[in-house]
């Protein structure tokens, strides 16, 4: 057990501090890299101010930066207020709230059964009143709530608990209404995973025993397996007005948020006609599941009233970019297109709920941009062009959109990044996983059950690997193109334009490339960093996630890029 | 990406220098921001304490710049917090207990407040601790002991504008035209005043006018005090009027068709939405005495958090009119909402329906019907002529209601309220109950029963005594809602009638 990073009396000192101390002392210690005492007390605030959404938010930004080496009750109530924030990205907190977990005495029932060998092992060593006041904790079930908990072990034992909580309610001897909370929990954990456990022969058969029956356990636990929105049974209950708690909550994301992207899906303008082969087969990939799912986001500390100025998001999916953007700058007019229907009603019905009316949302083809006549300050198209057949082709489309001056946030996949993809990919077509839930649920079940040490195994390091449709995208995808440096080269070059630097950079890579070539401090030359990529193969693990723009117009941004620039919000290439 | 400081300081290492060089600029700079303080330059002063308190931390003169100037600005935590520092560092510190005292009242815990001024002032008599106890003292329904306080801190300084002003006005009663305090206040104005102590003193003169029946001269002063307090706070006429325009226009029936904002879902808020005077104090006290409703009166987190984060994208092409903050910093609705209930819950311990009065409510009733899409709304509309002379009448706490000093500009103001409270009504039907002063006054049980129907509560008989109910009350109504319902202020307008010609005039369509 190693040592508690804070003692109760410091904390209970910091608790007598009135608030704008707090924050005072929290942003000086923060500024000199004090991570750990900045946390102390920023949780000290968080108790004192359980609903301060600012207070969550420097939690979050300090937990993101410590290692969590002991357990205090205070961390534990200051994540669970902290999970309850509407502005940050829970998932900041999930190493922090796993090894608190891990160290929590409450837990070690739980936890313990980490170590069983398989399904039998793990059947004999449960024992569900030890472990009952474990999954009733409220830090355990918003953590599976909240996190997308990107964890093997964990999913093990998870997956583990669904089977037992199965097999349980099939006896009817052990579960009651009281255990609802945790069993909504479970279940809405499975959901944001969207399945992507295996389930035994077995399972399956007692799920179909349970698939019609309509009392709220039962609701719940076939949510641990199946989405709910196409049970007769649970469209009844969902819409049943005295509905509370945790069932609510439940089937507001299995019925009530389905029902009304179904809605807005019938009103989705089209934009442009799709008639290219591939774009029919992707648009189609992506129809069943929205893709990527995600559910809050950091939203800035602060808001850029610049003056108006147009975005357009080519490949928007889900459209968590564009709701971002389109609050953070709230004169800005942003465009997204997709060619899913389901991703972009998905979009629709995140920006209504924030508010976000400067968005606008259409079906369309990148192929066919050319039949919109707008032009904009900003194209964002990020994951997209390299899932085209002729990216070339998308790619003329996009610049032939950018208003004179106007910037390109482009991201491609590196072949030297994706390297371990690659391999996944062998893998799959050599032994024939298909692109639907079962080929995938059965290729991760595969990787999983790889040892710890195989390299094919690094890609359960990646949270995309975690759930279903971006686990689709990360290895499963029917195109993709790999760039190197040299093609990016190329590419630029085929339509003119100008790299103006990577983005997204950590402070860390910007101090190790510019300590190699000292006489490049812009960091644009792409020479150099096809040298350092080679020499640091993962740099581009997650893209090229570059800005560029039309030749001859470096110097000469376009006026409503330029107050975007201005505000610093996004980081192009390197600020000097 | 820059991280947002809240509280807008720049962070000051705080270092231990005991350094004697480092004490000597401490002291240097101590007397410029002294100065600075004495002529209530706060903006000006902060840096500099906050540069003492980097020299010297536990510099007790910057600390207690430091306590007065956060108490100034409204920050009583912080001010509280530093002024126990000093009472902890050295707890001899003359007047420590006095600037405690004084905070507490500001933060409105009265009782507190009582408990730590009585001992300080007997051993330090202090003209400004005096009047803090004194307003404690009637914020608690304590009269004579909020009346003797006064008196005490008018022994110490006995011309001062405003301690007269609060006696003549709330604790004390002419009865006779040679009461000696005409000659006093006679005296005092022929002194040329300051606008904002020239206004107290005719404010004074006005209620001792009205109190022996001298209405033409009453009238008189109140004109004069009116017009003098408009210029000290420099109201800018027409700026709140074309503001709740704009509010009307951006919350037009068609954004409310066509947006799906996502508030926070409860159905404890209850608005008040009505004009200064109209009897929402009232209304609020009637509804507190309910078990299952708390009143937490006048507040103002609802409008710091609106205009403070709120923010939407332009509509239809207008601007977001509630968003009134430089700093950058935003919230979505459903955060405002989580932020307001739970200090909602904390002040109204939790009841079912927790009711809050603040004039502004009328302004921010489109977003906070978007932030609680379960909240309800009462209006309480009274009669113009009655309501605005009492407008007029009141001295308001500092630049606030500064439409109420003039009285054809308080006619527009009525009806530019009026245009804004009918489009609430249409934009969110079957959210607002309307009630009248005047019904209250006359029936009171019936409205009651009407309004917990609206709010689907069960009747008590609690509503109807409701003056029983022990809480403080700071706001200018404090007076009257600690008696029975009395009907005397209905048609008061009338002694004033020859008077109010350009209000009468302004009120027309």
């Amino acid at each position: 057990m190693l040592t508690q990073t804070i003692s109760p009396l410091a904390m209970a000192s910091l608790q007598d501090l009135p608030g704008n101390e707090l924050v005072r002392r929290f942003n000086d210690l923060f500024s000199r890299s004090q991570f750990e005492p900045a946390f102390d007390v920023a949780c000290a605030e968080v108790m004192r101010y359980p609903a301060l959404e600012y207070a969550a938010k420097r939690a979050a930004l300090a937990v993101q930066k410590i290692e969590m080496r002991g357990f205090h009750p205070l961390y534990k109530q200051a994540i669970v207020h902290c999970f309850q924030a509407l502005t940050i990205e829970h998932r900041h907190f999930m190493f922090a709230w796993l090894a608190l977990m891990t160290f929590d005495p409450l837990h070690r029932p739980l936890m313990n059964l980490m170590d069983a060998e398989d399904e039998n092992d793990f059947d004999r060593k449960i024992d569900w009143k030890t472990i009952r006041p474990c999954v009733m904790d409220p830090f355990f079930q918003l953590g599976i709530r909240k996190l997308m908990v990107a964890d093997i072990p964990f999913e093990l034992l998870l997956t583990r608990l669904r089977r037992f909580v199965l097999t349980a309610h099939k006896t009817g001897s052990i579960l009651t209404a009281d255990d609802l909370p945790f069993l909504c929990a479970l279940s809405e954990y499975f959901y944001e995973h969207e399945y992507a456990a295996i389930e035994t022969p077995s399972e399956t058969d007692l799920i179909s025993g349970i698939s019609e029956k309509s009392d709220d356990i039962s609701l719940a636990v076939l949510g641990c397996y199946r989405l709910l929105h196409p049970y007769p049974q649970a469209q009844k209950r969902a819409l049943d007005k005295n509905l509370s708690g945790d069932i609510k909550t439940l089937l507001s994301f299995h019925v009530i948020d389905r029902n009304e992207e179904a809605d807005i899906k019938k009103n989705i303008p089209a934009l442009t006609t799709i008639d290219d082969a591939i774009s029919k087969n992707v648009a189609d990939m992506y129809e069943d599941n929205p893709y990527p799912r995600w559910r809050g986001f950091d939203l800035p500390p602060v808001l850029y009233p610049v003056p108006r100025s147009e975005i357009l998001v080519a490949g928007c999916g889900t459209s968590k970019w564009v709701v971002q953007t389109a609050m953070t700058f709230p004169n800005v007019h942003i465009t997204g297109i997709d060619l899913s229907r389901s991703s972009i009603a998905y979009g629709v019905r995140s920006a209504r709920q924030v508010g976000a009316f400067n968005t606008y949302f259409a079906q369309g083809d990148i192929l066919k941009l050319d039949q919109m006549d707008k032009q904009f300050d900003l194209i964002e198209s990020s994951g997209v062009l390299h899932h085209m057949k002729d990216p070339d082709a998308g790619f003329k489309q996009v610049v032939g959109r950018l208003k004179p001056g106007g910037r390109m946030f482009i991201a491609l996949y590196s072949e030297l990044g994706r390297q371990s993809i690659v391999e996944c990919r062998k893998l799959i077509a050599e032994k024939g996983f298909s692109i639907t839930p079962e080929g995938m649920r059965q290729f991760r079940a595969d990787i999983i059950s790889l040892p710890d040490e195989d390299p094919l195994k690094q890609i359960a390091m990646r949270r995309d690997f975690f759930s279903l449709s971006e686990c689709r995208d990360l290895v499963f995808h029917i195109q993709e193109t790999r760039y190197t440096i040299e093609d990016l080269k190329n590419l630029l070059n085929r339509h003119n334009l100008t790299f103006l630097g990577f983005r997204e950079q950590a402070k860390a890579l910007q101090e190790k490339y510019i300590s190699l070539y000292p006489d490049d401090p812009r960091m644009t030359n792409l020479d150099n960093w096809e040298k350092f990529e080679q020499a640091f193969p993962l740099t581009f693990a997650n893209m090229y996630q570059f800005v560029c723009c039309r030749r001859e117009e470096e110097n000469t941004p376009s006026e409503g890029f330029a107050q975007i620039d201005a505000c610093k919000f996004f980081s192009i290439g390197r600020t000097i | 990406m820059t991280y947002l400081n809240l509280s807008g300081q720049t962070p000051t290492q705080h270092m231990m220098d005991q350094d004697a060089h480092a004490k000597a600029e401490a002291g240097r700079l101590y007397d410029i921001a002294k100065g600075h303080i004495d002529r209530e330059e706060y903006k000006t002063a902060n840096p500099i304490i906050e540069n003492i308190l980097t020299l010297h931390p536990t510099h007790i003169g910057a600390m207690e710049l430091k306590a007065i100037s956060a108490y100034t600005f409204g920050d009583t935590e912080t001010a509280l917090y530093i002024a126990r520092e000093i009472k902890k560092l050295q707890p001899l510190y003359p007047g420590v207990d006095i600037l405690i005292g004084r905070i507490l009242v500001k933060a409105e815990q009265y009782p507190e407040a009582v408990t730590t001024l009585e001992p300080a002032l007997a051993k330090q008599p202090y003209d400004e601790g005096f009047s803090a106890l004194s307003r404690a003292y009637f914020y608690l329904g304590q009269k004579p002991k909020a009346e003797e306080s006064l008196r005490r801190a008018m022994a110490i300084t006995p011309d001062k504008a405003e301690h007269i002003y609060m006696y003549l006005s709330y604790l004390y009663q002419v009865t006779e035209t040679n009461d000696p305090h005409f000659a006093r206040l006679h005296k005092l104005i022929s002194e040329s005043p300051t606008d904002m102590n020239s206004a107290y003193l005719h404010y004074a003169l006005f209620k001792a006018f009205q109190d022996i029946g001298d209405y033409d001269r009453a009238f008189e002063s109140l004109q004069v005090g009116a017009h003098a307090k408009r210029k000290a706070i420099h109201h800018q006429s027409g700026h709140l009027e074309r503001w709740m325009d704009d509010i009307r226009t951006y919350f037009s029936a068609d954004f409310f068709e066509n947006q799906h904002i996502q508030g926070y879902d409860t159905e404890q808020p209850v608005f008040i939405l009505g004009m200064p005077r109209s009897g929402t104090t009232l209304l609020e006290q009637i509804l507190h005495a309910h078990p299952d409703i708390s009143g937490i009166g006048e507040e103002r987190r609802l409008s710091e958090l609106i205009t403070e984060f709120s923010s939407l994208p332009e509509y239809d092409g207008k601007p977001y009119p509630l968003r009134r903050s430089r700093s950058g910093a935003y919230l979505p609705p459903q955060a405002i909402g989580r932020e307001y209930m739970h200090f909602m819950n904390k002040t109204g311990n939790s009841a079912k329906r927790i009711v809050s009065k603040s004039i502004a409510h009328r302004l921010w009733a489109g977003m906070s019907s978007l932030i609680f899409p379960g909240a309800r709304y009462i209006h309480i509309h009274r009669d113009p002529m009655d309501m605005c002379l009492s407008c007029f009448a009141t001295n308001f706490t500092g630049a606030a209601q500064g439409y109420t000093y003039d009285l054809a500009e308080l006619g527009t103001h009525y009806k530019t309220h009026t245009r804004l409270i009918a489009h609430w009504n249409d934009v969110l039907p079957g959210r607002i109950l309307n009630v009248r002063y005047e019904d209250i006054v006359k029936d009171t049980e019936t409205q009651a029963r009407r309004i917990l129907g609206f709010l689907n509560l069960p009747w008590d008989d609690r509503c109807l005594e409701f003056y029983k109910a022990e809480k403080s009350v700071s706001t200018a109504s404090v007076d009257q809602v600690r008696q029975p319902i009395y009907d005397r202020s209905v048609g008061r307008w009338k002694k004033y009638e020859k008077h109010l010609a350009p209000l009468i005039e302004a009120l027309k369509e």
